[in-house]
């Protein structure tokens, strides 16, 4: 496929807006307003009808003026009758979203039977199609995404504290309320100037989307935004070459729904939070508290018939375990030099006797813990062991041996070896 | 003109219904939910008007419920189960379900008589051409029958719950030690949330309808000191915004759903300025009294 | 220091919770007497209100079993009543201070009945009783903490349940209220009701309770006030968390 020049900024376009829209999209995610980005979005429409009733023709310039100044009024409305307590918070933003949208609703109606309301380029605000962006307007969108970016980076400091500890905040001496105004205003500029690809509804996901997909991969801020930045990017990118080549399919729904795709990966095999990183820190955890309980059994069968070497059938009586889970797991305590395991007959390793010895050691030094400590009574100290006694890290451990002054027998009176 | 009639009629219908659902939204500070389920309810829609090729199918309903259902679980869900904030959740979940709804529909407008416009702000007019027959008397659009039925639905459920419903959104812990089964009253009102979304979508389209769900409630809220003035109060304002708010797109020329969301902002500044719990007046008109 | 006793009203069998808003409670085991005025006294982040959730079961439970009268909460559940912390409550809500003490006959109407005249009755007189009756139509917004209170004593009163568990009670609100509230529930224990307050004021604590649970994540004490109240355990209880549970407990997290 030859790329015609026109795809070569739509797609430049696309990245600025990715970066911006996903920085100031993070400190909306970090400051839990994810939904303050919604009623920008819904609220520049009346703004740029205005402005093409007033001028009478498509003009970016005031199409931006004039939508950004109704956001800015639906934000300031939302966050004054929120510090006023006249209704929740919740209630603000979704009754200012759709009034305003309403509004917009009303002159997009009454524009379009105008003589000369040639309402094709208010349209394309709404749904967005990037293929029919023109220079001018990639520039606009340059400029916008490289004053964001500057800011941001410059008062990169001041954003952190603001965005974290707005307490903190309020009794250092710098002008916070600076900072937030520039926030709104670059905000809803930056609503403004991606409608045109992305189409207002879905203006909103270039914000909340990306920042939630980060939040599956990285924990810092930074790392978040770019994170964030990259996968906006690359979904953006997807998405317009999608509209492109398939017809009738708009950019911005494409865009969105790539991200989408990208958050449900993320939510199932992401780094941190995903449903993967569960199964497997669950099933981590499964196979420690396996095996350990099969060294505990070893350990426990060697010291009641005083032999050194224990069939497998013993031990599926004593673990009430599967074979196969049994022979899994010995195989691995053997990989790791715990057990020898042939013929079905396991031996402990000198290793193997040290770490069991200290499964049972933990063990009972936890029942010590609970009787000594929190006074329970001998016939519930079992359990609770059976289940900790797999959590205690070497630290734990030489932590409860000192406080319990390297202690030679249980509750019960069997020695701690 | 009868199709006047008609057109407010269904407004105000569609107010009604819309608004006791929503005070119980707003009590429970829900908003944002309603805001995810009407534009989540979108490819449902899609998906079974492809099917029936009507928009007054109970396929449709149908349709709109499930994919209401899934948003509002999808958005629970992932926000405990995977620690993403909230807020974060239902911007994400609602914003991509809409944009499979539009691509949907794009993609498939060649089989579909069903525009994108039409999805974002609804058309009154369309309601009127489907009319119901029977025995060969025209009894009026189809839209009327379907918004009087999920009225009646509506109202049913909230009369039938009421108690619960209100212990519910005052005090929910104290309704679960009561034995009130709130996770299946809670997905029963989404639900309805999600099939009354539908029925009015038509009428005012899938962003108009949050005002409905939301403002319109807020208005009453601010001057009502029970909730069964707060409903009542509700249905009324809702009738008076439909009228008003058809008379200003008469006047004007203009769309009948976005002049009747105009006349819903107008009043909830009022209400806002002048509620005699909350207002912003309320301490100077208080001094003036006195 | 756990006094066990013969015929419990409530029986709390090694129970554990993990992490229920950072809170953790260790195996806690005891049981109380019916006809008491109990205290769940500990300070912050003790599990306290955690406790008689779980017990209420409104967090899920690690391990361990409750039970109310002999029996399993669901089977129970008229004969007692919870009164939850102020905070979680909508106090905006378009409702009068009657219409929240009704809300305690609802588990005795049916799904469309209407409150009998004896429901009524019950009603006034539980607002009588906590000194809200003038205040019977005002909205439960324009009350002051205090009253808030009240209001939901009333409602519990109301509720007419043996056992009681109240979430912190006494916070935020004026000490002429608190000593008329504790007034009341004594009085209430004398007519044979039980009742589980959760309490944070160590010193107050003494004279409103002639029972504490003593608890700072584990268990320190369950006992009559004046056994339970010794410097060693009261020095277990407020003198710091124990590093080794925080330490497991921390661990437990990071594993989740």
């Amino acid at each position: 496929m030859e790329l015609l020049p026109s795809t070569w900024y739509i797609l430049i376009s696309a990245l600025f807006l990715s970066v911006s829209s996903s920085v100031l999209g993070s400190i909306l995610f970090h400051k839990k307003q994810a939904l303050i980005g919604d009623v920008i979005t819904h609220a520049v429409l009346p703004g740029v009808c205005i402005a093409f009733l007033v001028f009478r023709e498509k003009n970016i310039f005031w199409f931006l003026v004039g939508g950004s100044s109704t956001a800015m009024l639906a934000t300031y409305i939302v966050q004054y009758l929120h510090r006023k307590k006249v209704l929740s918070e919740d209630i603000l933003l979704a009754s200012t979203l759709s009034i305003f949208f309403g509004i917009g609703v009303l002159f997009l109606s009454y524009i379009q039977q105008l003589p000369w309301g040639n309402q094709s380029g208010i349209d394309r605000f709404i749904f967005g199609q990037a293929s029919t962006l023109s220079l001018l307007d990639a520039q606009v969108i340059a400029i916008i995404s490289v004053a964001i970016l500057t800011l941001f980076i410059l008062g990169f400091r001041a954003v952190k504290i603001w965005v974290f500890d707005i307490q903190f905040a309020g009794t250092l001496n710098f002008p916070f309320k600076i900072v937030e105004a520039l926030f709104i205003v670059f905000l809803c500029l930056l609503v403004m100037t991606g409608l045109q690809s992305v189409g207002i509804v879905l203006m909103s996901a270039m914000f909340v989307l990306p920042p939630s997909i980060a939040h599956f991969w990285k924990r810092s801020f930074t790392g978040g935004i770019i994170v964030a930045g990259l996968v906006s990017f690359v979904a953006s990118a997807f998405g317009i070459m999608l509209s492109l080549l398939v017809p009738h399919i708009p950019t911005g729904p494409a865009i969105v729904v790539s991200l989408f795709g990208v958050l449900i990966v993320s939510l199932l095999l992401g780094k941190y939070n995903s449903l993967y990183s569960k199964l497997k820190a669950k099933k981590r955890h499964q196979d420690k508290i396996d095996e350990e309980h099969v060294l505990k059994s070893l350990y426990k069968l060697m010291e009641s018939i005083k032999t050194e070497t224990v069939d497998i059938f013993a031990l599926h009586k004593a673990t009430r375990m599967s074979f196969s889970r049994i022979e899994k797991i010995c195989k691995k305590l053997e990989k790791r030099k715990l057990i020898k395991f042939s013929n079905n007959k396991i031996q402990l390793t000198p290793a193997g006797k040290a770490a069991s010895k200290r499964i049972v050691r933990l063990h009972r030094l936890w029942e010590l813990y609970l009787s000594e400590y929190l006074q329970l009574p001998e016939d519930h100290l079992h359990e609770s062991a059976e289940d900790i006694e797999h959590y205690i890290t070497p630290e734990v451990e030489a932590h409860l041996l000192t406080i319990m002054n390297f202690p030679k027998k249980d509750p019960h009176q069997k020695d701690i070896p | 003109m009868i199709s006047d009639w008609w057109i407010i009629v269904n407004s105000a219908l569609t107010a009604a219904c819309c608004g006791i659902l929503g005070s119980f939204i707003i009590l429970r500070r829900m908003s944002m939910l309603v805001d995810a389920i009407s534009h989540a309810v979108l490819p449902g829609i899609v998906i079974a008007y492809l099917f029936t090729e009507s928009l007054q199918s109970i396929w449709l309903l149908i349709g709109a419920g499930l994919s209401g259902f899934a948003t509002v679980w999808l958005i629970e869900s992932i926000a405990k189960r995977y620690n993403l904030h909230e807020d974060a959740s239902i911007g994400s979940i609602y914003t991509s379900m809409f944009a499979l709804g539009i691509i949907l529909i794009s993609s498939l407008a060649f089989r579909v008589d069903l525009d994108q416009e039409c999805v974002l702000y609804g058309e009154v007019s369309h309601t009127l051409f489907d009319v119901l027959v029977i025995n060969g008397k025209v009894a009026g659009p189809k839209a009327f029958y379907l918004l009087l039925g999920i009225f009646i639905i509506n109202l049913a459920f909230v009369l039938l719950n009421y108690k619960q419903l209100k212990v519910m959104s005052f005090d929910g812990v104290f309704a679960s030690t009561i034995g009130i089964s709130t996770s299946i009253l809670h997905y029963t009102l989404m639900g309805l949330v999600s099939f009354t979304t539908v029925a009015s979508f038509e009428m005012v389209g899938s962003i108009l309808v949050i005002a409905y769900f939301t403002a319109l409630p807020a208005i009453a809220y601010l001057f009502s000191y029970s909730l069964s003035a707060m409903l009542r109060l509700c249905i009324l304002t809702g009738i008076l915004c439909a009228v008003s708010g058809y008379f200003i797109a008469l006047w004007w020329g203009v769309s009948v759903s976005g002049a009747t969301v105009l006349s819903m902002g107008i009043c909830l500044l009022v209400a806002i300025f002048v509620s005699p719990k909350k207002g912003l007046l309320k301490p100077w008109l208080y001094a003036k009294s006195k | 220091m756990i006094q066990q006793v013969e015929k419990a009203i409530l029986e709390v069998h090694d129970l554990s919770v993990r992490y229920n808003n950072k809170t953790a409670l260790w195996n806690i085991d005891f049981t109380l007497p019916s006809g008491v005025l109990a205290g769940v006294i500990g300070p912050n982040g003790a599990g306290k209100s955690t406790l008689i959730k779980a017990i209420m079961g409104l967090v899920p439970v690690h391990s361990g079993y409750v039970k109310l009268f002999g029996e399993s909460l669901s089977k129970v559940k008229q004969r007692v009543a919870y009164v939850p912390q102020k905070e979680e409550v909508n106090w905006d809500f378009p409702i009068t201070v009657q219409e929240v003490v009704e809300m305690g006959r609802f588990p005795y109407l049916g799904l469309l009945k209407k409150l009998t005249p004896q429901d009524k009755a019950i009603v006034s007189s539980a607002m009588e009783r906590v000194g809200i009756a003038p205040l019977a139509k005002r909205q439960v917004s324009e009350l002051s903490g205090g009253q808030q209170q009240r209001v939901f004593l009333a409602r519990a009163i109301a509720q007419d349940a043996d056992i009681y568990f109240m979430d912190e009670p006494f916070t935020g609100i004026d000490i002429a209220t608190e000593h008329a509230i504790v007034a009341l529930l004594k009085e209430m224990k004398e007519q044979g009701k039980t009742i589980i307050v959760v309490h944070h004021d160590l010193y107050s604590a003494y004279e409103y309770f002639d029972w504490v649970v003593l608890l700072n994540g584990y268990l320190v004490a369950s006992a009559p006030t004046e056994q339970a109240f010794t410097p060693d355990l009261l020095q277990k209880t407020y003198g710091g968390k124990l590093t080794t549970l925080t330490k497991i407990a921390h661990i437990i997290k990071q594993s989740l």
